[in-house]
């Protein structure tokens, strides 16, 4: 990548930062965030981490490490020091974040209610005894501690201290937020404790002070003690709880790690949430302390970055999701390479595979959790591997990626696109109420592709199998995208039902096109009948009430866009669809439609009832738009023989999918085009060893 | 003790292709979350199993390659070579008793995500994958179809290569890609693998011939095929195409591992399949149809129920997965005349729920389930006493019935006092609820080995207060004195009491469970999320009253999807006329008034008037006794709370408390040191 010189208005965002005995050497700071690898890929998560730090970011924090057994939230592989094997796991990580000068922290926790321990078995600890909160709702409730139990705790925070220490730590946390047990013992709502760690603020506190305290005689003389801590995200007088107590320590840590004690809004959506959310709060607290502050807010724009730090609402410019999107943001800046930053959408996918028990991914950063086990560098893409061309069909996510990465690599690279508009389903879908930010996906491959003199762009230049050939590209990436069917198959129903060529059954992808379903001088009634359990159906919902259709949403499942919990979408959605009064009606199949009413059917007792309206909308399931691949397979002998290498078919069109998936297959295309089949398989994999003897 | 001879037959060794089973005791493969992950630990859950004298032991399902990538649910993996001695160190520790080593290869098609892989998944047509991910697989071409075919190829050899005895074409559960191409439902394709059922069959037909060709002259091939759905005409149905099916294939495989699909139905709960051998209506023809061995499943606990199995030509193997799980040595007890040691299955499905949490096994009755290798527990033994010390265990449920018999093996002599005068605390109770009868197992098991233990005195109906344990002078106490539940509605919803809830006469699982009757028109406001509100709703529908359960929930009983159940308790509850509210709160109650509110928007309230109000939201433990002694705490040696009244949890949790207390007690000094093996991940 070319390099260029910093704007000096950004210089302070470049300006080193005390944070008690060491110094950031920047303002960037990668927050603690899950990666879905912890302990159970550790390579992985080594080099994941590592990125960022070559990236520019000052600071670079693991997941949350479990500091002992009873703290175990498997699936969901967290980091985690119960003894010192876990310390050469960690040191990987360290290794890689101190060789580009960068500080590492680690993020102590220990869970209590929301952990199940389902690997450890042991029983958790809480203030009192109260069912688990995790999302398996476990039928298991926590330990209520005695003050042995508390003494206990404190015994493994130091321990696990120690061991960060030997592993390189250099800020080590304490963990008080997320509704894990620091926070509960501070919760007035939780802590029903009738002993000096419950009642007054000044008990609840006290845990959390004491913990402070000895972190740092354990790691003090080395280490900075950061806090990371919620407070109201609107507050509206000093008699706040969490204010007060915030007051009673404020000057306690090195470094207060501050967010809002809502994550739906933290880690809300794009949908819902937007840059900076967070800052009125923590301007407010800033002034309480003089210890330095870091917050997040989906930060993306240097001028953001730049206005929080010179106005003083905090020190450092904290960031997950915008690190994961693009792990070079700060080196962009500093290089004079604002257009090159790849913003964070906002879309959660990364939350998601954590959520999943899966390491994370990224719809913009399609390296993401490859570092390591693929090689691949997230601002660095091999040169390519001979002076050959490629045409990539189709410009959404997929194709856009590909012929970007392509045309990084030196490859030249035709890319044809039917639609006038670039972007293929993102470019729709960001229409849809609250999904603008969902268009950077397209964007920034524009923006890349614009400096590319060897892509060419062809709009509105829809291809047949014969175009294909007479314009004889050795490579052809076929990136044609799907289409939503509207014949009511997906998950519950196996086939389509009955009366599904009606002519008031309204395809969505009319929507998307801006097409409505009206019916004239009256009120229009409009039958949504989800089955894809993401985001699509609420999004609809929400486009037609703009358009004053009213809405009906049946779907099989007992809520409404069950998969976007994963995204932190589900809650946001319902309440958005509730207040614009569309009804949702759950655990129902559809059966049939006869021009007027939709016939459904509980799904477990198989009662059947009917519900009127004047159009029915299936969003179910799509189907890859595969024709003319199928078309060009029919054709290959030709394609060969006129000197075609190869032909591929990637993202939606080859199985429809996430858009993280789509821009993945794209990149993945692009980087393995010349390689071997043997050398695509290498790949490192996380292995548990067997010649080990305990 | 030598066996009864009425049981002689099932201990006739059986030929299997080219290999032989010394008798009938055949573990089919289970799941059981310990696999690529935690190798060791796999190794010695399966071991054991062969030293208590299952003739095959087989492995879960195994992963062949990475576009089948079950992440974050660990099973079984042979992507490479580089997977082999993982599995070299099952078969070797199975073979180390004489036992055979099966392994169930496994290609799940579109029931995977590839969440770790990110390999867009495939399968006979394009459709989305199983669950609600939004993910697809894509139809696979012909190439695909060769290249699976040589990954099974692939995967059988390194089986062979590992020590299996016995190599599984997997054709079940919905999950794999054979029974995919088999169902019209999943496969839609017009070439000669769709279509006909002769074409659906053909890929199964083809690497059955590929794998014999491959390993056949050393290992046996296995079909584990379901030949129902339960869907009716909406699935393959056993006197349908599935008994096609068999005819077709009857003499290829070397044999025929037979059941039901989905896996809701293979492993039924007994709360819905109550006795063993319920597939046999379904699978009994089989033999009919093949002179190969077959091996089915039932959920047999019983010897004389294998016995007639056997004798009626029903099946020639006794397959087991969960009642294996339970007693590792179920064939050695019956072999050695102990049919009383029998530790049976309940049926409770705590074992599949940890698969589905994507967490290693456990059991309720076993509670060294999972923990042969992690924590060195045997199933049978168990280390003796470190002193002559006496101990005392307060309360006989499940908790306190394990530590006290666990104790007594140990060689310590015991005192069980229990405030009751019939033992078995929350399951004695429990068992009494609509299908929740086998729950007594965890007592009856207990209890008969505590009754002919000489070192256990029983005291029941003996209430003991603090002065009373002091004054017993027993330098070792257990106490183990459960949990009630909560009367003012504390649970996942409100951490502090629900408002108003003072001002009407509240009843609890306690109150129905001890005999008291709800009446008129019940509400019941479920926040527990597990089967007891379910259970508790059914009771009180069966005794003629009005039921609506509430829920801030979307389902009934949504925890139970884990056990497989879910469905089933929701369809049930709807077909006896119960009313369900789902995605409700309790927002306050004023007399016999009880105000909810929409868990999405404050604004839906509704007030639902109720006779009885019965809640089902979270329990305290019960440990006044336990806190008052703590105030003596230096005049014992040991002082421990275990189970519900340490924190309230599973029966299967209760038990295992008891079982860790009893292992560590003057064992292990610190109790909250966790003295178990992790496994190693790699860091090359």
């Amino acid at each position: 990548m070319e390099t260029g010189k910093r704007d000096p208005r950004y210089d302070p965002l470049f300006e080193p930062l005390k944070i008690g005995p060491v110094t950031a050497p920047n303002r960037f700071y990668q927050v603690p965030h899950c990666s879905g690898m912890g302990y159970r890929r550790p390579q992985m998560m080594a080099a994941m981490r590592g990125m960022k730090a070559e990236g520019g970011w000052g600071v670079v924090c693991t997941e949350y490490c479990s500091i002992h057994p009873s703290s175990d939230d498997m699936p969901y592989p967290h980091a985690s020091l119960w003894d010192d094997s876990d310390i050469a796991k960690l040191r990987l990580m360290t290794d890689a974040v101190h060789e580009h000068g960068a500080l590492a922290g680690v993020e102590l926790w220990y869970g209590g209610r929301s952990t199940v321990n389902l690997y450890t078995r042991e029983p958790a600890f809480g203030p009192n005894s109260l069912p688990n909160t995790a999302k398996e709702g476990m039928p298991l409730q926590t330990k209520a501690m005695t003050i042995e139990d508390i003494d206990t705790l404190k015994g493994w925070y130091q321990a696990a201290a120690e061991r960060a220490l030997e592993a390189n730590f250099d800020i080590v946390y304490v963990y008080a937020n997320h509704e894990y047990l620091l926070h509960d013992f501070l919760s007035p709502t939780i802590n029903s404790r009738q002993d000096q760690y419950g009642g007054s603020a000044e008990n609840r506190v006290r845990l959390i002070r004491e913990i402070i305290e000895e972190t740092r005689a354990t790691v003090g003389h080395r280490c900075a003690v950061a806090v990371r801590y919620s407070i109201p995200r609107e507050i509206d007088n000093d008699k706040d709880e969490l204010i007060k107590m915030f007051g009673m320590i404020a000057e306690l840590p090195d470094l207060w790690d501050i967010t809002v004690n809502d994550y739906n809004w933290e880690m809300g959506s794009s949908r819902f949430v937007k840059e900076a959310s967070n800052q009125d709060a923590v301007a407010k607290i800033k002034s309480m302390t003089s210890k330095p502050v870091v917050s997040v807010g989906r930060f993306t724009s240097p001028d953001t970055m730049l206005s929080q730090i010179k106005s003083g609402v905090q020190d450092l410019i904290g960031a997950a999701r915008p690190s994961i999107a693009d792990p070079f943001i700060p080196q962009k800046i500093n290089h004079g390479r604002l257009d090159d930053i790849r913003e964070c959408i906002g879309c959660n996918v990364c939350y998601a595979h954590d959520s999943l028990g899966s390491p994370l991914r990224c719809t913009q950063n399609p390296t993401m959790g490859e570092e390591w086990r693929r090689g691949w560098h997230a601002d660095q893409v091999p040169e390519r591997h001979a002076d050959e061309s490629v045409l990539v069909i189709g410009a959404g996510p997929a194709g856009l990626e590909a012929a970007c990465t392509l045309g990084q690599r030196g490859y030249q690279v035709t890319l044809a696109e039917a639609q006038t508009r670039l972007g293929g389903r993102v470019t729709a879908e960001s229409q849809l109420p609250g999904f603008a930010e969902w268009a950077r996906v397209r964007d920034w491959r524009m923006g890349q592709i614009a400096k590319l003199p060897n892509v060419n762009v062809y709009p509105d230049n829809r291809l047949d199998v014969e175009a294909v050939l007479e314009l004889e590209h050795q490579h052809v990436v076929v990136a044609t995208g799907a289409t939503w069917r509207d014949d009511g198959v997906g998950r519950w129903r196996e086939t389509a039902f009955e009366g599904s060529e009606d002519p008031a059954v309204f395809s969505v992808e009319r929507v998307l096109k801006g097409e409505f379903p009206k019916t004239e001088g009256s009120n229009t009634h409009v039958i949504i009948y989800d089955d894809d359990h993401y985001y699509m159906s609420a999004a609809i919902a929400l486009k037609l009430r703009e358009e004053n259709i009213a809405v009906t949403l049946i779907t099989p499942a007992g809520r409404l866009g069950e998969w976007s919990y994963h995204t932190q979408e589900q809650y946001g959605s319902m309440t958005a669809l509730l207040e614009l009064g569309v009804k949702v009606v759950t655990n129902q199949g559809l059966i049939s439609w006869n021009g007027l009413a939709a016939t459904i059917e509980c799904v477990f007792s198989e009662v059947e009832s009917t519900i009127e309206a004047d159009y029915l909308m299936p969003i179910t399931a799509k189907l890859p738009n595969d024709d003319l691949w199928l078309a060009l397979q029919s054709k290959q002998d030709e394609f060969f023989s006129k000197g075609g290498l190869s032909m591929q078919l990637i993202g939606d069109g080859l199985t429809p999918g996430l858009i993280a998936a789509a821009v993945y297959s794209g990149h993945k295309v692009a980087r393995e085009l010349g390689l071997t089949d043997a050398e695509k398989n290498q790949t490192g994999r996380d292995t548990t060893t067997v010649s080990f003897t305990h | 003790m030598n066996r009864d001879s009425k049981y002689d037959i099932l201990f006739e060794p059986v030929q299997i292709g080219p290999v032989k089973t010394k008798n009938r005791f055949y573990q089919v493969p289970h799941c059981n979350t310990l696999g690529h992950a935690r190798p060791r630990a796999e190794a010695a859950n399966r071991r054991v199993k062969a030293e208590g004298g299952w003739g095959v032991v087989c492995s879960q399902e195994v992963e062949i390659h990475p576009s089948a990538d079950l992440t974050p649910y660990v099973e079984g993996r042979l992507w490479d070579d580089q997977d082999v001695p993982q599995h070299r160190m099952m078969t070797d520790a199975v073979h180390e008793f004489g036992a055979l080593a099966g392994i169930e290869l496994a290609y799940n098609a579109s029931h995977a995500a590839n969440h770790y892989s990110r390999i867009a998944p495939m399968g006979p047509s394009a459709t989305v994958v199983h669950g609600n991910n939004p993910i697809y697989a894509r139809a696979m071409t012909h190439k695909d179809i060769r290249d699976l075919r040589r990954w099974h190829v692939d995967a059988a050899k390194r089986s062979r290569q590992a020590g299996y005895d016995i190599v599984y074409v997997y054709v079940g559960h919905d999950m794999s890609v054979f029974q995919h191409f088999l169902k019209t439902q999943h496969n839609h394709r017009v070439d000669e693998y769709g279509g006909s059922l002769e074409n659906r069959l053909r890929l199964t037909r083809e690497v059955l011939t590929d794998m014999r060709e491959a390993i056949g002259g050393d290992c046996a091939i296995a079909l584990r095929f379901a030949v129902d759905e339960l869907r009716g005409k909406d699935g393959l149905q056993a006197e349908c195409e599935g008994r096609d099916v068999i005819g077709m294939l009857a003499e290829i495989p070397d044999l025929w591992d037979v059941n039901i699909s989905d896996w809701g139905n293979d492993s039924a709960t007994a709360r819905f399949e109550p006795v063993e051998g319920y597939q046999e209506p379904y699978t009994s023809f089989v033999k009919s149809l093949t002179t190969k061995p077959v091996v089915g499943v039932g959920r047999f606990t019983s010897a004389d129920a294998m016995v007639s199995q056997i004798k009626r030509g029903v099946l020639d193997l006794i397959g087991a997965a969960r009642p294996s799980i339970a007693d590792p040595y179920l064939p050695q007890k019956i072999d050695t005349g102990r049919i009383d040691e029998i530790r049976e299955c309940i049926g409770c499905n705590i074992c599949v729920a940890q698969d589905n949490l994507a967490a290693p096994i456990r059991c309720t009755q076993n509670p060294t389930q999972g923990e042969e290798w992690k924590r060195d527990w045997h199933p049978e033994k168990i280390e003796p006493a470190v002193s002559n010390d006496p101990v005392l265990v307060v309360g006989a449920g499940p908790a306190g019935l394990e530590a006290a018999m666990q104790l007594a093996n140990r060689g310590y002599q015991v005192t069980l006092a229990e405030a009751n005068e019939k033992l078995g605390g929350r399951v004695t109770l429990e068992s009494q609820l609509p299908g929740l009868a086998s729950y007594g197992r965890v007592r009856d098991y207990r209890e008969t080995q505590i009754l002919k233990h000489p070192n256990i005195e029983v005291y029941r109906s003996n209430r003991l207060s603090a002065d009373d344990i002091i004054a017993l002078e027993i330098p070792h106490v257990l106490i183990a004195t459960g949990s009630t539940w909560h009367r003012d509605g504390v649970g996942r919803q409100h951490a502090f009491s629900v408002p108003g809830i003072d001002s009407a006469l509240v009843l609890t699982p306690d109150d129905i469970l001890s005999g008291i009757k709800a009446r008129g028109r019940v509400l019941i406001y479920d926040d527990d999320h597990y089967y007891m509100g379910g259970a508790i709703a059914e009771q009180c529908r069966n005794e003629g009253l009005e039921v609506t359960l509430v829920t801030p929930d979307s389902k009934v009983s949504s925890w139970t999807e884990n056990t497989l159940e879910q469905e089933k308790i929701q369809s049930r509850l709807l077909s006896l006329g119960i009313n369900i509210l789902p995605l409700h709160e309790l927002l306050h109650v004023d007399q016999e008034m009880a105000k909810l509110v929409n868990i999405y928007d404050g604004n839906v309230q509704q007030t639902i008037a109720f006779d009885s109000l019965i809640l089902v939201t979270s329990r305290s433990p019960n440990d006044t006794l336990y806190q008052s002694l703590l105030e003596n705490e230096a005049t014992f040696k040991t002082l421990k709370a275990v189970g519900d009244c340490h924190a309230p949890g599973t029966v299967a949790a209760a038990v295992f408390e008891g079982h860790l207390a009893a292992r560590g007690l003057e064992s292990i000094v610190d109790e909250y040191q966790a003295l178990f093996r992790r496994e190693v991940i790699s860091l090359l």
